[in-house]
């Protein structure tokens, strides 16, 4: 079972409990006050929207809310940990993430979709794709340019953390083409992973493409990924305390 | 007594910076010609009483660096300096923020002042 932390603000918990669903899985809405997770939480995801409103910068308050301390934890003992869009941003804020993601180069909101190439299967994000593979996901951000110091950049290549770049419906890639990299994103990067490859971030929203309704449905190898890596991991998910009560105004 | 420290943070040097560069186009397109860089940051005032504000000055700065590294400051992107009062502009650096990189402290920042 997937725990999606429910921050004040987001507002992708239930796409994401549905993609969860449509992939066999099940999502459980978390309150951001929890100061443990479910019983039986596999794995987490933390979903998109502005969390805190943003204020600050994204995710800046967002990584201190009680559940991200249990996050973090969950994270340490090796748990999968998925953060998508604004999920992202709370990864690389909480420092289980490198990087940062910034203004999008070019003076656009980004609501498209855009072609992702999978870098590195060694994630619970990738492990269900191919190395290659070209897959088409929509993004929707305003600070979505991922940023990082020239070494840690050649570090994340180094170890393998890079996961998806920004390309081509061909799956070339070119940093400085707008078209194929529409945010700016340094080395096209759109997605990166700890050094474990148990915590994953991605700016694309691969529940949004995972019926052929939703007009792609390229999310569903990213979304079985999680699910795999959650399934074969067993690590602490016994030992951590019972669920908190789950309100029915999650955001306040 | 209340005292105000005031945090200014900017955008760090060699970072694309889309924000200030459409600003500074806007103004060029408006005539000012000789604006060659922009830079967008922000300030963050800091109301403070109580022991904090009567703390002196060495460890109200300290204090407010570790506010800076903790949470207001994304030493990534980042760089900031902290003002004392309206009289004290001493730069404070660019610390890396988050859990990781804490021990290395304002010794760093000294050395990395904008």
């Amino acid at each position: 079972m997937i725990a999606v932390p429910v921050l004040p603000g987001v507002n992708c918990e239930h796409d994401t409990v549905w993609a969860l669903q449509e992939l066999g899985g099940a999502g459980v809405l978390v309150h951001h006050r929890a100061e443990a997770l479910p019983s039986g939480t596999q794995g987490v995801w933390i979903p998109g929207g502005f969390a805190y409103g943003d204020y600050l910068r994204a995710g800046a308050i967002a990584r201190f809310a009680p559940v991200m301390q249990a996050i973090s934890a969950a994270a340490g003992e090796g748990m999968p940990v998925l953060g998508v869009c604004n999920g992202f941003q709370v990864l690389c804020e909480a420092g289980l993430l490198e990087g940062a993601l910034t203004r999008n180069q070019g003076l656009r909101f980004l609501c498209q979709d855009v072609f992702l190439r999978v870098e590195t299967t060694a994630s619970a994000l990738t492990c269900c794709t191919e190395a290659g593979d070209v897959l088409r996901v929509p993004v929707n951000h305003g600070e979505g340019r991922f940023v990082a110091e020239k070494a840690t950049l050649d570090e994340l290549e180094a170890h393998g953390q890079v996961l998806l770049r920004y390309c081509s419906s061909d799956g070339e890639v070119d940093a400085e083409k707008e078209a194929w990299n529409p945010n700016g994103s340094d080395r096209a990067i759109a997605g990166v992973s700890n050094r474990a490859g148990n915590v994953v971030g991605l700016m694309p929203h691969p529940e949004r493409a995972v019926e052929e309704i939703l007009g792609a449905q390229d999310g569903r190898p990213l979304v079985r990924s999680l699910l795999e890596a959650a399934s074969v991991f067993v690590g602490a998910a016994l030992l951590l305390p019972a669920a908190q009560s789950e309100g029915s105004s999650l955001h306040d | 007594m209340g005292k105000r420290v005031t945090v200014t943070i900017r955008p760090k040097d060699g970072l694309r910076d889309p924000q200030g560069s459409a600003v500074r186009d806007a103004l060029v397109a408006l005539g000012y010609d000789g604006v060659s860089t922009v830079h967008v940051g922000k300030t963050i005032d800091l109301l403070l009483d109580g022991p904090l504000a009567d703390a002196p000055a060495g460890e109200l700065r300290s204090r407010v660096e570790e506010m800076c590294r903790t949470l207001l400051v994304n030493s990534v992107i980042e760089t900031y300096t902290v003002a004392l009062g309206p009289e004290d502009t001493a730069p404070a650096g660019s610390v890396r923020s988050g859990n990781k990189t804490e021990a290395e402290g304002s010794a760093d920042a000294a050395g990395r002042s904008l």
